[in-house]
């Protein structure tokens, strides 16, 4: 009966991660139909999105690099993928990925960027800190000096 | 009563005997005891700015030059260089240190490399080389350099920065931050506002963020912001180097 109760516990995030490991590794292979995209937005909303920023992170900044290089405005000083986690009252959770640029020393000491989200009357704002802990919700933040975003990723299906 | 009296006579003679002595020995014992009876004494390392000395021995057949800081031996060099005797070498050090020597709490000593050559640093400028002939046999010049600035920095008073310890950055301008409008690519229309972070100089130049968006392997959506020396693009658009993007904000409708 106990292990009964154990199972019905562990088998809704069982199949949450099972389905997220089935979408990423599905998603080289076809594009998702809408209906699918819908229920994909909703489950990449959770961790999945730092485990598709982290998988694609290098392509990415590949991407954004060679795309401002054909522009000829590419960057000066490193560049790196990381993902962005949300900070403040509405809660922790990934938000995307950023391309953050700065001197070599300090972009390698970059985890994430925290975001904070902003509101002064009609404007919203989001304030993005890059720092040196992938988890930022759970502590003391402390950003990393001469580092900024370059670009910001965001998930759609 | 009569023997109550001899009771408190005996009582007088006691205090005036033998307790007022010795409360008056003991006070005298805590007055000479106590720190400001006595003139301050300050620890070699608390004199500021340090007394720096060179000193010339002579080893058998060799010349050693010392370096004392508040009167303690420090380095001892024994090897010439290429224009240099030790003691002349210690003149050199002494003169550079001199150079150097600011508010205790903003120096720091620590080793790194110059030239290839592993050195001791005081706020970062190189002060000695340690040559082959100086060190004990067999100990490598980057362990002599860590060991001549841990004693420099005990003697100073002063930070000692191990090759391990990370440095903080130190960007070579301060920087500084600004507000300006995020355009769009192509057409120049304003879509919002960013706060842009970067060297002063470079900041001054940033009028406005260029947004470029672009979908990249298929499921990611690219804003990339690049701030621009103009309000608006034209047909090509410079970058400003240097700067990048801490904040986005927009008009919510």
């Amino acid at each position: 009966m106990a292990a009964h109760g154990t199972l019905r516990k562990l088998l809704p995030p069982a199949l949450a991660v099972a389905f997220c490991v089935g979408a990423l590794l599905g998603a080289g292979r076809r594009a998702p139909s809408p209906a699918e995209g819908d229920i994909l937005r909703d489950v990449f909303k959770g961790g999945a999105v730092t485990i598709a920023v982290m998988e694609f992170a290098d392509e990415l900044n590949k991407g954004i690099n060679d795309l401002l290089g054909q522009k000829g405005i590419e960057v000066q000083g490193m560049t790196k993928v990381v993902p962005i986690v949300r900070v403040g009252a509405k809660g922790g959770g990934q938000a995307g990925a950023a391309q953050v640029v700065g001197p070599s020393e300090q972009v390698e000491k970059v985890k994430a960027v925290a975001e904070f989200e902003l509101g002064l009357g009609p404007f919203r704002g989001r304030a993005l800190i890059p720092v040196d802990t992938e988890s930022p919700a759970k502590g003391k933040i402390s950003g990393v000096g001469g580092v900024g975003v370059n670009a910001s990723i965001k998930v759609r299906l | 009563m009569v023997v109550h009296r001899r009771a408190l006579r005996w009582r007088t003679t006691i205090v005036a005997c033998v307790l007022l002595p010795t409360a008056g020995a003991l006070g005298w014992v805590v007055g000479r005891l106590s720190p400001s009876a006595a003139p301050p004494v300050l620890a070699d390392e608390d004199r500021w700015p340090p007394t720096l000395e060179v000193n010339k021995l002579t080893e058998g057949d060799t010349e050693v030059g010392e370096l004392l800081v508040n009167g303690r031996v420090v380095i001892q060099l024994r090897a010439p260089s290429k224009e240099r005797t030790p003691y002349e070498r210690v003149v050199v050090v002494v003169e550079r240190l001199k150079l150097q020597i600011k508010p205790r709490d903003q120096m720091e000593v620590a080793t790194g490399l110059r030239d290839g050559e592993h050195v001791v640093l005081v706020n970062d400028a190189a002060l000695l080389t340690p040559l082959p002939g100086d060190l004990p046999e067999g100990m490598a010049r980057r362990e002599g350099a860590r060991i001549w600035a841990e004693a420099l920095a005990s003697a100073l008073g002063v930070k000692f920065v191990s090759p391990e310890e990370p440095r903080p950055w130190q960007p070579d301008e301060p920087y500084e931050d600004k507000i300006v409008p995020i355009v769009s690519f192509g057409k120049g229309k304003e879509i919002g506002a960013a706060r842009v972070n970067g060297p002063e100089t470079a900041v001054r130049q940033v009028q406005a963020v260029v947004q470029i968006e672009s979908r990249m392997l298929n499921w990611f959506e690219v804003q990339i912001y690049v701030p621009i020396s103009t309000k608006v693009p034209g047909e090509t658009i410079t970058r400003v180097q240097g700067v990048a993007v801490t904040a986005v904000g927009d008009l919510r409708l």
